[in-house]
């Protein structure tokens, strides 16, 4: 696992990388990548139900009439 | 690394870019405040989230293909051939800025990519968080999520690579000259911001039914107030990190050693410094007068005249870029209304005006003032000119903004993903996390009521 197990034994103008994995590099950023893309797509998902949720709950006419005038808050009964 | 001057040269470099990260990140804490500021109470968290879940999605991005499109990409299409391979893509530079590159984690042999990237990451924060604010208040997170990813790590990066390069091919065929990104980054992402607005729409109330424009005043004038003056000291890193510290720029025998811009022509930190401050001057004196002592239009201002002479301050005489940045400014400011009151456009923070405008205006001004001078320390490459800059301002503003912007924009819409509902406009955005926090206050209010018997 360690790329580096002796730092008093290394020459040190012949070293490269010091991460761990040297060689899995490409793995990690196409897995990076497809998390990426999904993040995308959970994200808009949510967002969209949130809303939907929102208009459901607070969104009739007498309701924003109400928040308009700050009569009242959404959430309130 | 092997002595001790040549360590301490190549440390020095290390640590000045790793300086200009530290500060350029004020830029987006300066952003943040002032988008909260201008915001209305009912947007405030949506209006922060927004702004800040930017900085982990254009960061991973320009990670992933954006660096690696800033070093393939400079010759154009097949514009160009200063850096070989026929004129198409660099692989050569490019393959050494892949994100699976060795020399982007930890390497011994290599002290330079990672803090060069984060330097051009803070410039791909910047362009995406210049067009947030302008869409406040209306935008779905996803839809303009997306659009900074496309600002941020793509869009910008290829015009940097054209025009942002010691190699790029609009300044090898062009001449074009932006040292401090006039064109580059602030043209760019406020003529993106503009297409987006067009497809966007004004918030409700906006525009009263003849077309008359209303104003909708900063919620916390404070807020905008430090936010941008956040954004003049992130300002100086933004600067500084557009430079190379150390260069021998000597051509044919001996050796002198200057700081240089972008394109490796020598300048110095010293004149950038003096021109900063000169071209903030004239922005905020220009400002106070033309929008007879408006608050927000005159911090607006400061900034806007600093972007508009930065095509050149690191030529210009201090006196120069106080006279360009007063011209920008006032070239903005009336843009700015024409616009708005001509296209119906909300732009909430008047982001495409100090960006988008002072931007285009800074490119071509620099075009006339530094005509003759060479564009490169290459003497084969076309020198300043004014048609190359107003060619490269049009590639900038609307090209590789505005175009991009409204496209993607019509898409986003056409899948829903670009303007929130009409209902969620009039609660406000955080209308679910205010009545989650009345009602957990509530319940505190009944416990202690409770609790006093009642």
């Amino acid at each position: 696992m360690a790329t580096i197990t002796d730092w008093s034994t290394t020459t040190f103008a012949d070293l490269g990388p010091i991460y761990p994995w040297v060689g899995s590099e490409k793995v990690m950023v196409w897995v990076a990548i497809a998390a990426w893309i999904v993040w995308h797509i959970m994200q808009a998902k949510m967002e969209n139900k949130t809303y939907d949720e929102e208009v459901k709950r607070f969104g009739d006419a007498e309701s924003l009439k109400k928040m308009v005038k700050g009569e009242k808050n959404p959430g309130d009964p | 690394m092997d002595n001790e001057l040549s360590a301490l040269v190549v440390i020095f470099t290390e640590f000045y870019y790793w300086l200009t990260v530290v500060l350029m990140f004020l830029i987006h804490i300066g952003f943040c405040m002032y988008e909260v500021g201008v915001s209305r109470h009912k947007n405030h968290m949506h209006t922060l989230m927004k702004n800040t879940m930017l900085i982990p999605l254009v960061t991973i991005t320009f990670f992933f293909f954006g660096w690696w499109l800033y070093w393939a990409l400079p010759n154009g299409p097949f514009i160009s051939d200063a850096v070989g391979n026929g004129g198409g893509i660099d692989y050569g530079m490019a393959d050494a800025n892949t994100p699976w590159s060795e020399t982007m984690g930890p390497h011994m042999g290599d002290r330079i990519t990672g803090v060069f990237w984060a330097a051009f990451l803070l410039f791909s924060w910047t362009a995406a968080s210049i067009v947030s604010g302008s869409v406040i208040e209306r935008i779905k997170s996803s839809g303009f999520w997306i659009l900074a990813v496309l600002i941020g790590s793509v869009l910008w990066i290829i015009d940097a690579s054209w025009g942002w390069h010691w190699a790029g091919w609009m300044v090898v065929k062009l001449g074009y000259h932006d040292a401090y990104a006039s064109g580059v980054i602030h043209a760019i992402a406020g003529g993106f911001a503009l297409g987006i607005l067009f497809v966007l729409g004004p918030r409700i109330g906006k525009f009263a039914a003849d077309g008359t424009p209303r104003n909708i005043y900063p919620r916390n004038p404070w807020l905008v107030a430090i936010g941008l003056f956040l954004i003049y000291t992130g300002f100086w890193g933004f600067y500084v990190a557009c430079n190379v510290p150390m260069w021998d720029v000597q051509s044919g025998d001996g050796v002198f050693w200057s700081a240089t811009n972008i394109y490796l022509a020598p300048t110095t930190l010293s004149a950038i410094t003096v021109n900063f401050l000169m071209s903030l001057s004239g922005g905020l004196l220009a400002g106070y007068m033309i929008s007879k002592g408006d608050a927000f239009w005159t911090y607006s201002s400061g900034l806007a005249g600093i972007i508009a002479a930065s095509a050149g301050n690191d030529l210009y005489h201090p006196i120069q870029a106080l006279v360009i940045a007063g011209l920008g400014v006032v070239f903005m400011y009336k843009l700015h209304y024409y616009v708005e009151r001509k296209f119906k456009i909300d732009d909430a923070v008047g982001a495409v005006a100090v960006h988008g405008y002072a931007g285009f205006f800074g490119v071509v001004i620099a075009g006339f003032v530094l005509w003759g001078y060479p564009s490169s320390p290459d003497p084969t490459y076309a020198s300043i000119n004014p048609i190359g800059q107003f060619i490269g301002a049009i590639i900038m503003f609307g090209l590789l903004g505005f175009l991009p912007g409204w496209i993607t924009a019509k898409i986003l819409n056409s899948f829903g993903l670009l303007r929130i509902p009409r209902e969620i406009e009039i609660m406000g955005l955080d209308a679910a996390a205010s009545s989650d926090i009345l009602a957990e206050q509530q319940i505190i209010i009944d416990a202690e009521r409770e609790a006093i018997g009642n």
